[in-house]
């Protein structure tokens, strides 16, 4: 497999990583602003969790790729600062730590949740690990998107980029959780129905964070681009002029024009299918976005379709059945 | 913790309190605006002494060209994001708790950019030479570079200062009519129907004015979060080891937001006592606005923290020594300063007792501010004193007396103005807090909370 097949792979944990743990910290985030349609998407979120195990499995076959994922691993150069911390042990070993700390730290969550109204003890005990959630959620994510996406090419480095990633991958949950409570919706699989006014809610939130992913995402570019340093700029042009300069400018356009353009109006806001289709639209640039940032850092690779349809072929399979078992197992799902 | 309001709270009292707030303050207030005003009036003999002497007598020469009175400009203009941070933001997110405070949080923007506007000028030195700085094209036969953020800088800070004075004065309206028709004649009285208007109340009155308001706040929050991230262009733009970071306009926006919200709950304990406001500016409202202050600290505290991680992990050897400089050289004591003031002393807000406790938030406030205007010093001074240059690394950096003395006067003339505001407009807005009540009490009869 080469490089680019296998940055397919890394993707798809990126992707799996993102959803299963999105569900978490937007419900605890919605519970410490005090936000009552929390309610509403607790047992969703929940069910997203048990991508988790698929997302730990992910994670030891990408380490056990070695330089298939890490291209740096025995090529490091001698101007590359802090070599002792890319070493493979010491990336393996803080992210399965990472990993599996965030289980813990979730799954405790998730039961405190369930008990949350037992008493006030309980509520309290609650919202004392609901306010540890956005902290690691955000320092975890900021070491995901280092380890994996930017010090593939140890010789760039932005301080911005971690943030973005969060940001984007965020956005992308957000427009995944729109897109499915649709379908639940439309097909009449749910016990209860989510109401009517949840996405317009999670509409607006979309709204906010194609804001704030595109100022994120200027910010870097313009910041590097001023700065004309080659160390920085070669990667930015290599995804831009490169071979996936297709997916770079339409990672721009879904992720950034589609959804500006129509959620600024009220009435897509309010309107399910406008509401649909900019959610897809976010799900396929972050997917181009994070394709580029793994594979596009020299600009020449191709383009692999097969390792799509089939890498992200079984793990959207076993995603789909993990999270099905999970909801009936939730008892969210009518019999 | 109680409400945010008292719902059975009459409109008539609302009106009375809020109104006696313009004629009988607290003889505190006499004592602020007394020592404002000497601390102003020894800014003013300052630049009446360097525009005699020179720049030389603040000590800024090669390298150290920007000193504090860039930082201190810095420093004011994050203060300004108060007002949109209370007023736009929170109003955009139905936050109604915000009524009651955001009047004075829209002032302090205003004066805040009045206040950084000076240093410009103080920093240019040759006051007669200000003309030329204004960046337009050109009957002068100068052709302003528009690819550099200084002219951005101008350009965005002259924006959002007429945009602020705008949205501050469309909100007071509806309450200077209120002025107008409760007070005696007299000059007051005089201004108040000037400015109200025509004010009357009518249906067609308030839909337009909702729509403007709401119109006015949709466009301030791109503009206030633009100009901060062009103050941070200023620095991100160049090539100078510790400004050429990524992060820099989301950190300085943070930053301006955490300065902004310190600032409001000491100005918020300030006229809480001075005008007797208690009733108003309750302690529940205080809480919530430590709460927002203790999370935008933490955001502050990781943009921070994946700077210095990204500077370390870098193989730009110029930054690394920047960094190093700043935890282990001169500057040090002012670094860790920043560190322990806006990282570590806000972990007391997440306490409860705190929240809640005014003496406690008020000296946490400060501290807090203290941290945000060390951070600005921190991200101006080191740069110069340890460039690419060896021969910047061995010159005295330490600012004169004069250049304190500006910072110093600053705060004064800031007070001044803020309070001289609070004297003359009423600073909690009456139609507001009436709808705040209003719609409390609507909620409480039928049983919920309201929100979503």
């Amino acid at each position: 497999m080469s490089y680019y097949d296998w940055s397919v792979l890394t993707v798809s944990f990126l992707v799996v990583l993102s959803l299963s743990l999105g569900g978490v910290a937007l419900t605890a985030t919605l519970h410490l602003v005090g936000a009552r349609w929390q309610c509403e998407i607790r047992p969703l979120a929940k069910s997203l969790f048990a991508l988790l195990p698929l997302a730990f499995v992910l994670l030891l076959v990408l380490l056990a790729g070695g330089s298939h994922t890490f291209p740096w691993l025995g090529h490091l150069g001698s101007d590359v600062h802090m070599p002792g911390w890319y070493t493979m042990p010491l990336l393996a070993a803080r992210e399965i730590i990472g990993l599996l700390f965030m289980g813990y730290l979730c799954s405790v969550y998730l039961k405190r949740q369930e008990v949350a109204d037992r008493s006030e003890a309980d509520k309290e005990s609650f919202h004392n690990v609901a306010t540890w959630i956005p902290f690691f959620y955000v320092l975890y994510g900021t070491m995901v998107s280092w380890d994996f996406e930017m010090t593939l090419m140890p010789s760039w480095h932005s301080a911005i980029y971690g943030l973005q990633n969060i940001i984007s991958n965020f956005g992308m949950f957000l427009s995944f959780l729109v897109v499915w409570v649709f379908f639940l919706n439309a097909g009449g699989k749910l016990r209860a129905n989510v109401k009517d006014h949840i996405p317009n809610y999670i509409a607006q939130m979309l709204f906010a964070f194609t804001l704030l992913w595109v100022y994120t995402f200027f910010a870097q570019y313009l910041t590097i681009w001023y700065g004309n340093l080659p160390d920085e700029t070669d990667r930015i042009y290599a995804m831009q002029d490169g071979n996936y300069t297709f997916l770079w400018w339409s990672m721009i356009f879904l992720k950034f024009v589609i959804p500006f353009v129509t959620l600024c109006f009220p009435g897509p806001r309010h309107s399910l299918s406008a509401i649909n289709f900019v959610a897809v639209c976010i799900i396929i640039g972050t997917l181009f976005e994070r394709f580029n940032w793994v594979a596009g850092m020299d600009g020449k690779g191709t383009l692999p379709l097969l390792a799509v349809v089939v890498v992200g072929g079984a793990v959207a399979t076993i995603g789909f059945h993990l999270v099905r078992s999970a909801m009936r197992k939730n008892q969210i799902l009518k019999v | 913790m109680g409400k945010d309001i008292r719902e059975d709270i009459s409109w008539a009292k609302i009106n009375t309190d809020v109104l006696k707030s313009l004629e009988s303050p607290r003889p505190l207030y006499w004592v602020i605006v007394g020592v404002a005003l000497l601390m102003f009036l020894g800014g003013v003999s300052l630049e009446a002494y360097q525009y005699r002497q020179g720049m030389g007598v603040a000590n800024l020469n090669n390298p150290h060209v920007w000193g504090l009175f860039i930082a201190t400009f810095i420093f004011w203009i994050g203060m300004s994001h108060s007002g949109t941070l209370l007023s736009a933001i929170l109003h955009l997110m139905h936050a109604d708790w915000r009524k009651p405070i955001y009047r004075f949080a829209e002032a302090m923007t205003t004066f805040s950019l009045m206040t950084a506007g000076l240093f410009v000028m103080v920093h240019l030195g040759r006051l007669w030479q200000f003309y030329y700085s204004l960046p337009y094209p050109n009957e002068r036969g100068l052709w302003p570079n528009f690819q550099s953020p200084l002219l951005w800088d101008a350009m965005a800070i002259f924006t959002y200062l007429s945009s602020s004075v705008i949205f501050l004065f469309i909100g007071m309206i509806p309450d200077l009519a209120i002025c107008r028709d409760h007070l005696h004649p007299g000059w007051r009285k005089k201004l108040y129907t000037v400015l109200a208007l025509g004010w009357e109340g009518t249906d067609r009155q308030w839909r337009n004015f909702r729509v403007t308001y709401l119109t006015v706040a949709c466009y301030l929050i791109p503009l206030a979060v633009s100009v901060h991230s062009i103050v941070a262009s200023d620095f991100a733009m160049s090539q100078q080891p510790g400004w050429h970071v990524t992060s820099f306009p989301p950190y300085f926006v943070a930053g301006a937001l955490y300065s902004g919200c310190a600032a409001i709950i000491t100005l918020f304990i300030i006229l809480r006592y001075v005008f007797k406001f208690e009733e108003y500016m309750t302690l529940p409202i205080l809480k919530k606005t430590a709460r927002l202050t203790f999370a935008i600290a933490m955001v502050w505290t990781y943009l921070n923290a994946i700077e210095f991680a990204s500077v370390w992990y870098s193989h730009d050897q110029a930054s690394k020594d920047v960094l190093i400089q700043k935890a282990t050289g001169p500057y040090a004591f002012a670094w860790w300063g920043m560190i322990i003031c806006g990282s570590v002393v806000p972990l007391a807000l997440a306490f409860k007792k705190v929240q809640t406790n005014i003496p406690m938030l008020f000296s946490v406030s400060l501290l807090l501010n203290l941290g945000m205007w060390l951070e600005r010093w921190m991200i101006v001074a080191p740069t110069f004193s340890h460039g690419y240059y060896p021969w910047t690394w061995d010159h005295d950096q330490w600012p004169s007396f004069v250049q304190w003395g500006m910072v110093f006067a600053s705060f004064g003339w800031f007070t001044l103005l803020f309070m001289i505001f609070c004297k003359v407009f009423p600073s909690v807005s009456m139609y507001e807090v009436k709808e705040m009540v209003y719609h409390r009490s609507l909620a409480s009869k039928m049983g919920g909370k309201g929100g979503h």
